[in-house]
């Protein structure tokens, strides 16, 4: 496979605070960004968390998973054993990498909700921003 | 506790494969050395970096990497260890205010888990590596432990904890999930997201169907200590390193399967091909 070339990518940060998420900062890059892992996860269908790029139709331009990003779990570990915990969702931040895409007009946070147990149903909308456009930070 | 404790030294590209904006980025920075043991600091760097670089399939990738070590000092060495897991507490004047006995969710404290501030090593790694990809904190302390998060996997210097940073990579790098069981709290009711566990035992459709062999049963092998499971035992074993579906993962005993019975997203064994296969589609397009 060639080398991709560096394109126009956004990182964007996101704050979490008492379970809430806000955008925080955007910044713009010039890197290569590696295409989505996986096939692409639909709400209702899916569990986990992840992040969509959407246009202005709505259709999905670029998904990324996320790990806990509401931090409400945590891994545990022993020398030859790993376990996690789950509770209230501590305060933090997360970022992603997203394409820098004209087309992109909303980035949407999809996962369970903070004070569910995940194993009560599958993901849905838990937040949805407007897609930062033009200037950094 | 914070920046007031120590002082920025620099930073130095110890591995250098290309520009920054081609390559995969990663940044290193220590916690709780004193300028004194900066040349121990560095040799802990080393050590992770050659555990890293001979842990496949980056043992293959690594041409598209550039690895930085950031030098930061503290004015005490150590990390704290806090009066409710260690009586009388232990306190350490450190840059990135490195502490066992962190607070997870809920507050309950933990006694191996150990976190930094990770805002502060943010702003200090985007001074020096503003393309980084993955962030990463040592802390000068013997005792096992370490921690992830989206933006720091933090370790310690204990010669087990570096497995912890490579596991919290592939999380927060390669969007993983864990493949260990557990008494369910937590698991999804659908398919995960992730690519690397899943409730879907059908060759035809399972996600990492392209490695399964055509003589490998599948489920491939089911949970003993699962009395609840749809699973049903395969009629014989699969051979040894088959990928298949083997029950057990994502924090469930029953009805989750992982791709072989052993991955650094369960036990710190090498990353099973279903890994490896993500690890390695993240980064070819960082190969010359």
């Amino acid at each position: 496979m060639p080398r991709f070339q560096a394109e126009k990518v956004l990182r964007v940060t996101f704050a979490v605070r008492g379970g809430e998420v806000r955008l925080e900062s955007a910044e713009r890059l010039e890197m290569i960004l590696p295409p989505p892992v996986g096939e692409r996860p639909r709400k209702g269908r899916n569990g986990g968390y992840w992040m969509e790029v959407l246009d202005q139709a709505g259709n999905s331009l670029f998904h990324h998973l996320l790990d806990y990003p509401l931090r409400n779990s945590a891994e545990l570990y022993s020398p030859n054993h790993i376990e996690r915990v789950f509770g209230e969702p501590m305060d933090g931040h997360f970022e992603i990498l997203v394409p820098d895409d004209p087309r992109a007009r909303e980035l949407v946070l999809i996962g369970i909700p903070p004070h569910v147990q995940p194993d009560h149903g599958g993901a849905t909308e838990l937040a949805r921003f407007a897609f930062p456009q033009g200037g950094t930070e | 506790m914070s920046a007031d404790d120590g002082a920025v030294i620099g930073a130095t590209k110890i591995l250098d494969h290309g520009p920054d904006k081609q390559c995969w980025n990663m940044a290193i920075v220590g916690d709780g050395y004193l300028e004194t043991q900066l040349p121990r600091y560095h040799t802990d760097v080393d050590n992770f970096v050659d555990r890293f670089l001979n842990t496949p399939p980056f043992d293959s990738l690594s041409r598209g990497i550039n690895i930085y070590r950031i030098d930061v000092v503290s004015v005490e060495e150590g990390a704290d260890l806090p009066v409710e897991c260690n009586v009388p507490g232990i306190y350490r004047r450190t840059y990135f205010d490195a502490t066992f006995c962190s607070r997870g969710p809920g507050g309950q404290r933990y006694e191996r888990l150990l976190t930094v501030n990770d805002s502060l090593v943010i702003d200090v790694v985007k001074r020096f590596v503003p393309l980084r990809r993955q962030v990463l904190a040592i802390v000068n302390s013997s005792k096992y432990g370490g921690s992830g998060g989206q933006r720091v996997a933090t370790f310690s210097t204990h010669a087990q904890s570096a497995e912890i940073g490579i596991h919290e990579m592939g999380h927060s790098a390669f969007q993983l999930g864990d493949e260990y069981g557990g008494d369910g709290t937590g698991t999804p009711l659908g398919e995960p997201a992730q690519p690397n566990v899943t409730r879907n035992t059908n060759r035809a459709t399972n996600k990492w169907r392209t490695l399964v062999a055509g003589t490998t049963p599948m489920p491939s092998a089911c949970n003993a200590v699962c009395t609840a499971s749809a699973c049903v035992p395969p009629a014989s074993p699969p051979p040894a390193g088959a990928v298949g579906t083997y029950e057990g993962g994502l924090y469930s005993e029953c009805n989750i399967y992982r791709p072989l019975p052993s991955c650094y997203m369960r036990d710190y064994k090498p990353f099973c091909p279903v890994c490896s296969s993500v690890i390695e589609r993240v980064l070819l397009p960082f190969q010359p």
